[in-house]
């Protein structure tokens, strides 16, 4: 395994981790108001915060201070969300949603736990409603990987749901568009639990991403789609043999802004530090996900 | 292009090489009436824009006689020496720019040969390229090798071997993963002569997307007719030329 791709990971990491530390102002969700009335987007962000912090927690790669930020970040978002009571009332409020157990789970990945809202997501993904979801395949599989995640049985086989996904279908590596591409990566963060179960990941399906992926990571690095570049990087970790990119590394390191924040493509962030928030949160949350994968898998190959 | 363009005589080598392109492809593609090379450059006012025209097609003018096993006329092989003759290989500083000449040179060498032609001083830019032509970009990362056969595609003819053509069955991934990366920049002139090349030896790995890549270029790209030309041979290999 090509491990020059590392230093770079590391470093867009930590200096991501420095951001979102002193931008998590950002994250906070709205005060004096319903369960029901926070916007989804906001909550969205808070459960993306948690995602990222319960992987930092799971990899356990990063320096001492990184760690502690992370244990930081985790704990602000679990408070945002009031210990999980925030979510057990959204669920009560829209019990046909998959939504609050999907964000539990990130959180219970990093040890936190709602015995309540546990109980509702056991009833809900036992019922015949939890396999006849009109969701997006991709969008079905994080069901069932929030399922796994909590323990529970999965409403629907992985592997039928795979078959119907962009990536299931294999094809012409051309047709790739931005919304594709965001399918399929999300298609494999769920098959492999971001990295932890590769072999989630049917073997005919790993193949194609080793025919394709630099393809798409060299265009996408040429386009400096920044945020894609970053979703792609993950899936890179999340494969059986990682292929690494040092290269498309050493542009993501460049494009980051010197304060940490990694834009999400060409644009130039908004002075405005709200506006510039809600732009570029989320690569840079990407950002912290891929370089904590990028090192870990790294240190796996070297032991 | 259209019909009146068509029609009328061209004005500069530019021109005529889009005509000539045209008249290739239609030739490759079997439509229309027997291909003859002195007729279709012959008739221009200016001669000399349609010898520019048959140097920068190179063996690619010749296509027609390769795939219909028509041989060429005493006339269409006059029309290859007075361009060769009108316009020598130019002297180019870049080694990229001055291998693909050499490689051109030698395509029409070998193409000439398998038609029964035979064209003095071939030999020796046969021996130029046996001697490691393919190998300056041989071992490069794949894009930049894609890109550089890419831009040799008049090696990619049945009449001609040599190392590229073993490079890029050695390296048929990479061949590929330039055809993809081309098509998502739609560069589709790369993209049609590394279809090209694929086709040439689709025997040797017979991918069904290669059908899909193809038909994609001719129904989404309003080709310009070099873009056209290649697409045209590259169908034309892969359906069996």
């Amino acid at each position: 395994m090509n491990t020059a791709s590392v230093g770079p990971a590391r470093l867009v990491c930590s200096r991501a981790l420095g951001w979102l530390s002193r931008a998590r102002w950002g994250f906070a969700l709205p005060e004096g108001v319903t369960a029901a009335q926070i916007p989804v987007q906001a909550l969205k962000s808070v459960a993306e915060l948690g995602l990222t912090m319960s992987l930092v927690d799971r990899e356990a790669v990063a320096g001492a201070k990184d760690a502690q930020a992370a244990g930081q970040l985790a704990e602000f978002a679990w408070g945002q969300l009031d210990g999980g009571s925030l979510l057990y009332r959204r669920q009560l409020d829209d019990p046909a949603s998959s939504f609050p157990m999907e964000v539990y789970a990130s959180f219970v990945r990093a040890g936190y736990r709602h015995r309540p809202l546990a109980a509702l997501c056991a009833h809900l993904v036992g019922l015949r409603v939890a396999r006849v979801r009109e969701l997006a395949p991709h969008d079905q599989l994080a069901v069932v990987a929030a399922a796994r995640q909590l323990g529970l049985p999965a409403p629907v086989d992985p592997l039928v749901l795979v078959e119907r996904t962009w990536l299931g279908g294999q094809p012409e590596p051309w047709m790739l568009d931005a919304a594709a591409a965001y399918a399929l990566t999300h298609t494999v963060f769920h098959l492999t639990d971001f990295g932890a179960d590769p072999g989630g990941l049917p073997q005919e399906l790993q193949e194609y991403l080793h025919l394709w992926m630099p393809v798409w990571v060299d265009v996408v690095t040429e386009t400096k789609a920044w945020d894609l570049l970053a979703e792609l990087l993950i899936v890179d970790a999340c494969l059986t043999t990682p292929q690494t990119y040092p290269q498309a590394w050493e542009h993501l390191a460049q494009a980051q802004y010197p304060d940490g924040m990694l834009p999400h493509g060409t644009t130039r962030a908004p002075r405005d530090p709200e506006k510039a928030f809600r732009n570029h949160y989320h690569p840079t949350l990407v950002a912290v996900i891929a370089g904590t994968l990028a090192v870990s898998r790294s240190v796996g190959a070297r032991v | 292009m259209n019909a009146s363009d068509a029609a009328r005589p061209p004005g500069s080598v530019a021109a005529a090489v889009d005509v000539l392109a045209g008249a290739v492809a239609q030739a490759v593609s079997g439509a229309g009436r027997a291909f003859r090379l002195g007729e279709a450059v012959g008739g221009w006012a200016d001669p000399v824009v349609g010898l520019g025209a048959v140097r920068v097609l190179g063996a690619d003018a010749l296509a027609p006689f390769l795939f219909t096993g028509r041989p060429p006329s005493a006339s269409d092989v006059e029309v290859v020496r007075a361009a060769l003759r009108v316009f020598p290989a130019p002297h180019r500083e870049d080694p990229g720019d001055a291998r693909v000449w050499r490689c051109r040179d030698w395509a029409l060498g070998e193409v000439l040969a398998h038609l029964g032609v035979s064209e003095p001083g071939s030999n020796q830019a046969a021996a130029l390229n046996s001697g490691g032509e393919g190998g300056s970009a041989g071992e490069s990362a794949w894009p930049v090798w894609s890109a550089a056969v890419s831009r040799l595609s008049m090696l990619a003819l049945p009449a001609v071997g040599g190392p590229v053509r073993e490079q890029v069955r050695r390296r048929r991934r990479d061949t590929w993963r330039g055809l993809a990366r081309a098509m998502l920049r739609h560069d589709h002139l790369s993209a049609a002569r590394l279809a090209r090349w694929l086709a040439l030896d689709a025997a040797v790995s017979s991918e069904s997307l290669l059908g899909a890549a193809l038909s994609h270029l001719e129904l989404f790209t309003a080709p310009p007719p070099r873009v056209r030309l290649e697409i045209a041979l590259a169908r034309r290999l892969w359906e069996g030329g």
